[in-house]
């Protein structure tokens, strides 16, 4: 058994700009991690750092430049339907079929991963169940409040018990106790299936919180990983009891 | 293959079966795609033939004509909606995310553009037949059910065109899927046999499957046409399945590589 739920060894991505997409734009410089299994790792950097193209990367929805990108042991080029048989993916700006209702946009993703009959309404109820979507189960997409958005995306991904999650900022934009709802059911999830999770945020507290190690993206390149004390260590010299928050100040100077 | 196997292969291919199927039920203006204009185009030219007083054969090579390209409305649109429905909710990472493949989301859209366009066909020869005393179904169940094969087979290269379209050139691509139609009214000759375009434009028509369809339908109600229309529309069908799902792998591809999924995401 793979002891890494993601490698990364030297991953570089520039995409196309300009006139006919001649020139290329960098976005991410020689990046490696390695991300234990089991754990909820953040990535962490400022706005257009990288961090969905480095999560779009090891989802296979886009290739690298160079560099190799594993999945629990497994090149993730190579084995594209390994990947999208243990991944799911969550994005704080949840989008779906705007005219679906809660119960069919579920139905549909149970059907895309293979369930049909029995096991998938089993799925379907227990997502519903667990984000406590029941009261909206009739209600289209277009019609949710922007939490509700929020508790069906996270559903979804949980439809198919990924062995790795992608949480894409899943609090963002959300009310402080349906950020702490969230943030307590991905925590239980975590405990519960033992899954990895990969998680990019803004919030600093949430990632602090969630992680048991963080890296942080400056420029497109890994400028610091470690755990949440580790990193806090580094600049324990210059703050006194510092949180993430100093870490995250300090680094993008 | 196991029965599991089966069993996630159908589910996967009848979910987007279910998704067009829902979006359509949800949307009064997308069953305009199936009645809607196909009743308008049959009124139209079927008056304008009565005042013409045109005889039968010639009504069958027009009124196929307008039947033909009322079926493959719909059902090329479904093929393109597999993608749209994506690109328009901003939704297409978590459809490519999940471990399902171009067969599962063609085939899947493909069969209720088939649906669509079957009750478009009966709506159009029941209309016919009460308004305009024609019936369609003359020709015999043989070569309807081939012209119909013909027609379905043609909406799913559209589809298959549009899709690659979409993903070479983004939303800029999504007018094509309302308008590649138009084109091939013109060079497959739905209202005349292609002899009477001009050479270029003749030689095109007969390199598409659709022209031969034509042709193979309106020997059924005894006009001239070429041997084996059937056949070597059924030979050329093949060469496009085989060239377009290629196409389509190689743009999916490109637009992984060069980020167009994403942006579509966004």
């Amino acid at each position: 058994m793979a002891e890494f739920a993601v490698q990364a060894q030297d991953v570089f991505k520039s995409y196309p700009t300009g006139f006919l997409g001649l020139k290329r734009k960098p976005v991410l410089n020689g990046v490696s991690l390695c991300v234990p299994r089991g754990t909820i790792y953040g990535i962490l950097g400022p706005n257009g750092t990288g961090k969905t193209t480095l999560l779009s990367l090891i989802a296979n929805l886009t290739y690298p430049d160079s560099g190799t990108i594993k999945i629990f042991g497994r090149d993730v080029r190579r084995n594209p339907e390994f990947v999208k048989r243990s991944i799911n993916i969550c994005s704080g700006n949840p989008n779906f079929l705007w005219s679906m209702s809660v119960a069919e946009n579920l139905t549909y993703y149970a059907m895309l991963y293979g369930y049909l009959g029995r096991e998938k309404r089993r799925r379907v109820e227990r997502v519903i169940d667990l984000m406590e979507l029941k009261a909206f189960r009739n209600t289209t997409f277009d019609s949710l409040s922007t939490g509700t958005k929020q508790r069906l995306a996270l559903a979804k991904a949980l439809l198919s018990d990924p062995a790795l999650l992608f949480l894409d900022e899943p609090t963002i934009g959300l009310d402080p106790d349906m950020a702490i709802k969230m943030r307590r059911i991905i925590r239980q999830v975590h405990e519960e299936q033992g899954m990895t999770i990969l998680l990019t945020s803004h919030y600093m507290k949430e990632v602090e919180e969630t992680c048991a190690r963080v890296a942080f993206l400056r420029g497109g390149e890994l400028a610091a990983e470690g755990t949440p004390d580790e990193l806090k260590e580094q600049v324990s010299f210059k703050v006194k009891d510092p949180t993430l928050e100093d870490v995250f100040l300090e680094l993008i100077q | 293959m196991s029965f599991l196997n089966l069993s996630s292969e159908i589910a996967k291919t009848f979910a987007f079966t279910y998704r067009n199927v829902t979006m359509t039920k949800r949307n009064v203006f997308l069953l305009g795609d199936m009645l809607y204009w196909p009743f308008i185009a049959v009124l139209s030219i079927g008056f304008m033939l009565a005042y013409l007083q045109i005889g039968t054969r010639d009504a069958a090579v027009v009124l196929s004509g307008v039947v033909a390209m009322s079926v493959l409305q719909p059902c090329q649109l479904d093929v393109s909606y597999v993608l749209l429905f994506d690109m328009w909710s901003k939704s297409m990472k978590h459809t490519l995310v999940a471990p399902v493949g171009r067969r599962h989301y063609i085939v899947g859209a493909w069969l209720f553009g088939m649906f669509r366009g079957t009750v478009t066909f009966m709506a159009l020869v029941a209309l016919i037949r009460w308004l305009f005393k024609f019936d369609i179904l003359q020709a015999g169940i043989g070569p309807t059910i081939v012209f119909l094969s013909g027609l379905f087979l043609s909406g799913l290269f559209i589809g298959l065109l549009i899709i690659i379209l979409l993903y070479s050139f983004g939303m800029r691509a999504e007018i094509a899927a309302w308008s590649i139609v138009s084109v091939l009214m013109i060079v497959c000759g739905i209202y005349y046999p292609v002899e009477i375009l001009p050479p270029a434009a003749r030689m095109l028509g007969q390199a598409i499957p659709l022209t031969w369809f034509l042709d193979a339908f309106r020997q059924a109600f005894g006009l001239r046409g070429h041997e084996h229309a059937a056949l070597k529309g059924y030979a050329l069908s093949a060469v496009y399945m085989a060239g377009l799902y290629m196409l389509v792998m190689l743009s999916e591809k490109r637009a992984r590589r060069r980020g167009t999924i994403l942006k579509m995401s966004e």
